[in-house]
């Protein structure tokens, strides 16, 4: 059921604001194929779509942080099982997570975090028929030092200011281009084509 | 001060949108807050909204005997207790952290609605239905507030159940739900044991050094370490408890407490009936977002010091509140959060301070139904709002009607929640702001 997930199991906020993004086109499809480390994402994930689904034909799919063993099986999952012009959306831990003190991935090796992980995955979406849209940073470097910076004015004395900083990184929490993948998280929008797909430039 | 017709007929208007926000399973709608917000998520919030709800309905009942009104009271009851999960939480009771469930205060507000919906059944000789309410708030304080959150060796209650914290504000809220539950069940124990000494941990976070701090109420601590901020809103939420205190125990100390944070308050009220949004330990300030809807906390804190014989200036509050009522009868949330961040808001108001949020609308429908007599008029409708705001540097238009809330950019959708809807239906991604 939406929102039975206690505040204090959620996962860090980097993960949920990807996922709440996802929520927006995914939330209307029938049936989502989704593809997830059991821990600790099951929960999140499905008390946002109850519609979830672990195989079949789907109108949508959601993919969380793409295994190192097994992203290459999913890929072929979401290949078959996703209707054509079907919105795939990726969600992955991305080499900067590394520097997290929390990391949710304990239990699973993530693709992502590998320094050319990312550009795998995104050829392989590629070769498999898909074309990315969008390609987010969510959790950016750039919101990472204004935090960091906000906390140091408020060691200094300075409250104001590190609410202000903190409001700051806020606003600049994730990105599209050229930076993004100077963050946190991978937001992937990618939708399944016939011929003629473009490899994104970011 | 606003004369009765006025106020009943802004009440009659709230109440009327308030309507159009019912959704299955609850009052839904995004949320815009100082800590975050919760744009993307639209659906029911078992949370704070609904000690408002229940509770104005309940004092509009009291005050017309219209049956209708006390129905609407057991409706928003029904929805906390068909909604409550097996381990006692609501779900999606986190306000602007939502979705997820074990909100705090949120969890705890709705059970103080829920247990006086419950005494007020069990005046009518209606304790059986009373009974349902009260046992899913009872459920609630067991398996949250007191399994996980009772902190015994600091004699208060804990914000997470792993960190040792408290924030003042949400266990006022507490002790206002255990002292309903020791008249409920007519245990003084609840009272005694559990009220008291979260009363006590919140006078131990007022500032008693004569100076310009004096009376005010820090916003949390970690361990002893205190957080010296000061946010005038969040200060008010703690005197109808500490003024509970005092009737329950008699002691001087809690009144005191009451009127000084009152006092604080009151030093730092502006011309136009605004207040500072939070007020740091070395005297600065952040304005902005400037709370308009919100601050009905404020007038329900003046409230409840009157008996005490202090008057607090709730005029020009209440009146800068209902000139915030627009067309859709919802009042606004605020002004300045295009400043949040720094810097001076901009020329049009941001559209998170036009968007009429029901957990902050709900303060008012109580403060508003505590203050009227005489039935509402009928057939009282929701109307169409348009403005022209801005969000995040871009000039946008903000709409809501009947069945939804938009913002367009030009000839473009780039936000849309229909009501009733879990999630906002558009939303580009300068909305997945958190």
């Amino acid at each position: 059921m939406i929102g039975s997930l206690p505040r204090y199991q959620q996962l860090p906020l980097d993960y949920r604001y990807a996922l709440d993004g996802a929520m927006v086109p995914l939330h209307k499809a029938e049936r989502i194929l989704v593809r997830l480390p059991s821990t600790p994402w099951e929960e999140e994930v499905t008390q946002r779509l109850p519609q979830a689904q672990e195989q079949g034909s789907a109108d949508a799919g959601l993919w969380i942080e793409p295994g190192t063993r097994t992203w290459g099986q999913d890929l072929q999952d979401f290949r078959s099982w996703l209707s054509e012009n079907g919105l795939l959306v990726v969600i992955a831990s991305r080499p900067l997570a590394r520097m997290l003190p929390k990391k949710s991935w304990e239990s699973y090796a993530p693709l992502g975090i590998q320094i050319t992980g990312m550009r795998r995955l995104r050829q392989g979406l590629v070769q498999a028929g898909f074309c990315i849209e969008s390609c987010y940073g969510v959790h950016t470097l750039a919101a990472i030092l204004w935090n960091q910076a906000g906390q140091w004015m408020g060691r200094c004395c300075r409250p104001d200011l590190e609410d202000r900083w903190q409001f700051a990184a806020r606003l600049r929490y994730h990105t599209l281009g050229r930076w993004a993948f100077l963050s946190t998280v991978a937001l992937i929008f990618a939708r399944k084509r016939g011929e003629g797909c473009r490899i994104q430039t970011h | 001060m606003p004369n009765t017709d006025t106020l009943i007929n802004a009440l009659a208007r709230l109440e009327s949108w308030l309507e159009t926000m019912r959704c299955a399973g609850g009052y839904g709608g995004p949320v815009a807050h100082w800590w975050q917000q919760s744009l993307l998520y639209t659906g029911p919030g078992l949370d704070w909204r609904y000690e408002g709800i229940i509770i104005g309905y309940l004092h509009l009942w009291e005050r017309t005997q219209n049956e209708k009104w006390l129905q609407k009271a057991r409706r928003a009851g029904d929805d906390l207790v068909q909604g409550q999960l097996a381990n006692g939480h609501y779900p999606a009771s986190n306000f602007e952290l939502n979705p997820a469930s074990g909100g705090t205060p949120h969890e705890v507000a709705a059970d103080v609605g829920l247990l006086q919906l419950a005494l007020t059944l069990r005046i009518l000789h209606l304790a059986e239905d009373g009974e349902v309410y009260a046992r899913a708030a009872e459920k609630n304080l067991q398996t949250y507030y007191l399994d996980r959150l009772w902190d015994e060796e600091a004699r208060a209650f804990r914000d997470h159940p792993l960190v040792p914290s408290f924030v003042p504000n949400k266990a006022a809220t507490a002790v206002e739900a255990f002292m309903l539950l020791a008249q409920w069940t007519q245990q003084e124990a609840w009272a005694e044991r559990y009220a008291l000494p979260n009363l006590d941990r919140i006078l131990e976070h007022q500032v008693q050094d004569a100076g310009a701090f004096h009376g005010a109420i820090v916003q949390n601590s970690f361990g002893s370490r205190k957080v010296e901020k000061y946010f005038p809103k969040y200060i008010a939420r703690c005197v109808p408890a500490l003024v509970q205190g005092y009737e329950w125990t008699g002691s001087a100390r809690y009144a005191d407490a009451a009127v000084a944070a009152m006092s604080f308050i009151g030093r730092h009220l502006r011309e136009e009936g605004s207040l500072p949004t939070v007020i740091y330990g070395n005297g600065r300030m952040n304005l902005w977002p400037s709370w308009i809807a919100p601050l009905a906390d404020v007038l329900r804190a003046a409230a409840a010091v009157q008996p005490l014989g202090v008057t607090f200036p709730m005029t020009r509050i209440l009146e800068r509140m209902l000139s915030f009522q627009d067309a859709s009868g919802g009042i606004q949330t605020a002004r300045g959060f295009s400043a949040q961040a720094g810097g001076r808001p901009a020329l049009l108001p941001d559209m998170r301070d036009v968007l009429h949020v029901v957990g902050w609308n709900d303060k008012v429908f109580r403060y508003l139904a505590s203050q009227v007599e005489g039935p509402l008029p009928e057939d009282v409708l929701s109307g169409e709002f348009e403005q022209a705001v801005v969000f995040r540097g871009q000039r946008m238009t903000f709409l809501e009607t009947l069945e939804e809330v938009s913002v367009t950019k030009g000839k473009r959708v780039v936000y849309r929640w229909r009501k009733g809807d879990l999630w906002a239906d558009v939303a580009e991604e300068i909305f997945w702001l958190r």
